[in-house]
C-alpha cells in the first residue's frame, strides 16, 4: 500500500499515521502516547483531523452491508399489500354504491348526491407514466401486466358505475391482461374503445399519431366506437382512422408492430416522418425536418441501433439525408437536390 | 434501455400523483440505504427491514398528504428514524409522525440531525471503499476482531492490516469531506 504524499509530508504522514492507527485501535488513551499528544498539539488542523478520525472509528461500528437486505422479497410484500388495500377500496366503494342504490327508494336526492361522490375515481386511481427516451413496466392492482413504450401515461380506475376495470391511455403498449369476470375496457382518443378479454396484445395509441393501431396475440378483443364494432382474432391487425373514425382490418407482421420490446422499429413503407416521431419518443431528442421531405422519404426495413447517431447514420445510408446532432436537437436536410424518393 | 434520471423530489411529486412506477423507483433507490440505517439504530436486520418496509407502505397510503418541500432526502431518512424509534411504541401512528415533521418547531429540536447526516454519509462511503481495505476496516470495526485474529483470518502481516486501517480512515474522510458534511 503506497500513498502519493511527497518529501517531508510523507515522512511526517508515515511516522504519525501509526500512531493514530494505533490509538484507534488498542482503543487508548491520546495521553499514553507522547508523539501523537505533541503532534496534536502542535497545530489546530492535526486536532481537527484526529477528532475526524475518532468519530469515523465511533461510528462505524454499528455499519451493515447494505447487500443482505433484501429488496425483491420486500418490494413483493409492499406491493402485495398495496394491491390489496386498493382492491379492498374498490370493494367498500361497491359496497357503498349499492347500499346507496338500495336507499334510492327512500331517499333518492340524497341518494344522487351520494352516487356523485362515488363516481369519483380518487381513491382508486393509480397512473403510470414513461417518459420520453425510456420504456416502464407496470403491474395493476387486478394482477394485469403492461409494458409501456416510451413517451406514454396510463390512468387505471375501477369504475364502480359501469362495473368496469377502466383505462385511459396515450402511447403505446403491449398488454397482459388477466382474466376477470369484470370487463376491461380502454378509452382512446375520438371515442374508441378497446373491450379486452384475458389477452395480450399491443396497442399503439399516441396523441399525435393519426391513426391508433392494435395487434392482437392471443385471446380476444372487440374495437367499438359508436355502433361500430370490430371483433379482432388471434394474428389480427386493426387501425383506428381518427379522422375518418374508420375501423378496419389490416394486413401486416403482427410480431413487427411489438418489436419495440426488443428496441427494434419494423419499418413497412414508414415516412421519415413517423420514423423521426418514434426517435423523439425513444431517445428524447427533438428532430427538425423539412416541410417538403416529412412525407416524400419512405423507409422499409428495421432499425435496431442501440444509439440514436447510429441510427441517423443507417437512415442517411438508407436515403439522401444529412444530419447534425446538436445536445437533443438534430436537424436533418437534404444531402442534395433531389430528395431521393421510394 | 436509456432511462431518464428523475430528482428525489421529482419522484415524490408523482408519487403524490399516483404514479406507481416512480414509486418503485424511489423504493429501489432507498431501500437498502434506509434499512442500513434504520439497522443502526435497532441493531436488528428483520426490525429494520419491517420498519423499512412500513415506511413505504405509509408513503403510498398517504401520499396524498405528504409534501416536502425541503430535501427528500433528509425528509425519508428523518421518517425512518422516527418510525424506528416508535416501532417499540405501537400507539403513535404514521400519521403522527407525518403531522410531526411539517412542524417547524420540530427541526429545532431534533439536534441529533448532524450526527445522522454523518452517519449515513459514512457508510455510503464504507461501502465505496476499496474492497480489501474495507474488508479489514470492517471485521476490525464490526466484528470486533484482534489484529491477530484477522491477520490469521485473511494471511497478511500485522503491519498491512494497519495499512489498509489507514487507507480506510483517509478515503473515508476525503469522502465525507466531498459530501460537505
Amino acid at each position: 500500500m503506497c500513498h502519493s504524499l511527497k518529501g517531508t509530508e510523507m515522512e511526517e504522514q508515515d511516522s504519525i499515521k501509526n500512531h493514530i492507527v494505533d490509538c484507534l485501535m488498542n482503543n487508548s488513551s491520546v495521553e499514553d502516547d507522547p508523539i501523537l499528544e505533541q503532534w496534536l498539539a502542535e497545530d489546530d488542523s492535526h486536532k481537527q483531523e484526529f477528532a475526524r478520525y475518532k468519530k469515523i472509528w465511533d461510528e462505524s461500528g454499528h455499519y451493515m452491508n447494505p447487500e443482505v437486505f433484501d429488496s425483491v422479497s420486500a418490494w413483493n410484500q409492499i406491493d402485495g399489500q398495496n394491491v390489496q388495500r386498493m382492491q379492498k377500496q374498490h370493494f367498500t366503494t361497491k359496497l357503498l354504491y349499492m347500499a346507496s342504490g338500495v336507499a334510492a327508494a327512500g331517499l333518492i336526492l340524497v341518494v344522487l348526491s351520494l352516487a356523485g361522490l362515488f363516481d369519483r375515481p380518487v381513491h382508486s386511481a393509480i397512473s403510470f407514466h414513461s417518459a420520453y427516451g425510456s420504456n416502464a413496466s407496470a403491474t395493476l392492482p387486478d394482477g394485469s401486466h403492461v409494458d409501456l413504450n416510451a413517451g406514454s401515461t396510463m390512468a387505471y380506475v375501477y369504475n364502480a358505475k359501469e362495473k368496469i376495470r377502466e383505462v385511459k391511455f396515450n402511447g403505446e403498449g403491449f398488454f397482459h391482461i388477466s382474466k376477470n369476470k369484470i370487463p376491461f375496457v380502454i378509452k382512446l382518443a375520438e371515442g374508441l374503445q378497446v373491450r379486452v378479454w384475458g389477452t395480450s396484445f399491443n396497442l399503439q395509441a399516441y396523441n399525435n399519431e393519426a391513426i391508433i393501431e392494435a395487434s392482437l396475440v392471443e385471446g380476444k378483443i372487440e374495437l367499438t366506437h359508436g355502433n361500430h364494432k370490430l371483433m379482432m382474432k388471434p394474428g389480427d391487425m386493426a387501425s383506428f382512422d381518427k379522422k375518418t373514425h374508420d375501423i378496419n382490418i389490416v394486413t401486416g407482421i403482427p410480431s413487427h408492430s411489438y418489436a419495440w420490446l426488443d428496441n427494434k422499429l419494423y419499418m413497412d413503407d414508414m415516412s421519415l416522418a413517423q420514423v423521426c416521431r418514434y426517435l423523439e419518443r425513444r431517445y428524447d431528442v427533438k428532430i427538425n425536418i423539412p416541410l417538403s421531405m416529412a412525407d416524400s422519404i419512405h423507409y422499409t426495413g428495421v432499425l435496431n441501433e442501440e444509439s440514436v447517431v447510429d441510427i441517423m447514420q443507417a437512415l442517411s445510408r438508407l436515403s439522401a439525408i444529412s444530419y447534425s446532432i446538436k445536445g437533443k436537437n438534430i436537424s436533418i436536410t437534404s444531402k442534395n437536390e433531389l430528395p431521393m424518393k421510394k | 434501455m436509456l432511462e431518464t434520471y428523475s430528482t428525489d423530489e421529482e419522484l415524490i411529486k408523482l408519487i403524490h400523483d399516483d404514479d406507481y412506477i416512480s414509486y418503485n423507483k424511489l423504493f429501489e433507490r432507498y431501500f437498502k440505504r434506509l434499512c442500513q440505517y434504520v439497522y443502526s439504530i435497532l441493531l436488528n436486520k428483520d426490525d429494520a427491514e419491517d420498519v423499512v418496509q412500513d415506511l413505504f407502505l405509509n408513503l403510498w397510503k398517504y401520499r396524498k398528504r405528504i409534501e416536502i418541500t425541503g430535501n427528500a432526502s433528509h425528509y425519508i431518512f428523518r421518517m425512518a428514524k422516527h418510525l424506528a424509534l416508535n416501532s417499540t411504541r405501537s400507539t403513535v401512528s404514521f400519521t403522527s409522525i407525518v403531522d410531526q415533521l411539517d412542524n417547524p418547531r420540530f427541526a429545532y429540536i431534533d439536534d441529533s440531525l448532524e450526527k445522522d447526516e454523518f452517519r449515513i454519509a459514512l457508510y455510503d462511503c464504507i461501502d465505496r471503499l476499496p474492497q480489501r481495505s474495507r474488508e479489514v476496516f470492517l471485521l476490525e470495526r464490526v466484528e470486533g476482531m484482534k489484529q491477530k485474529e484477522i491477520a490469521d483470518k485473511l494471511d497478511i502481516s500485522v503491519k498491512t492490516i494497519k495499512q489498509h486501517i489507514w487507507l480506510s480512515l483517509q478515503k473515508l474522510r476525503t469522502c465525507i469531506e466531498l459530501k460537505n458534511i
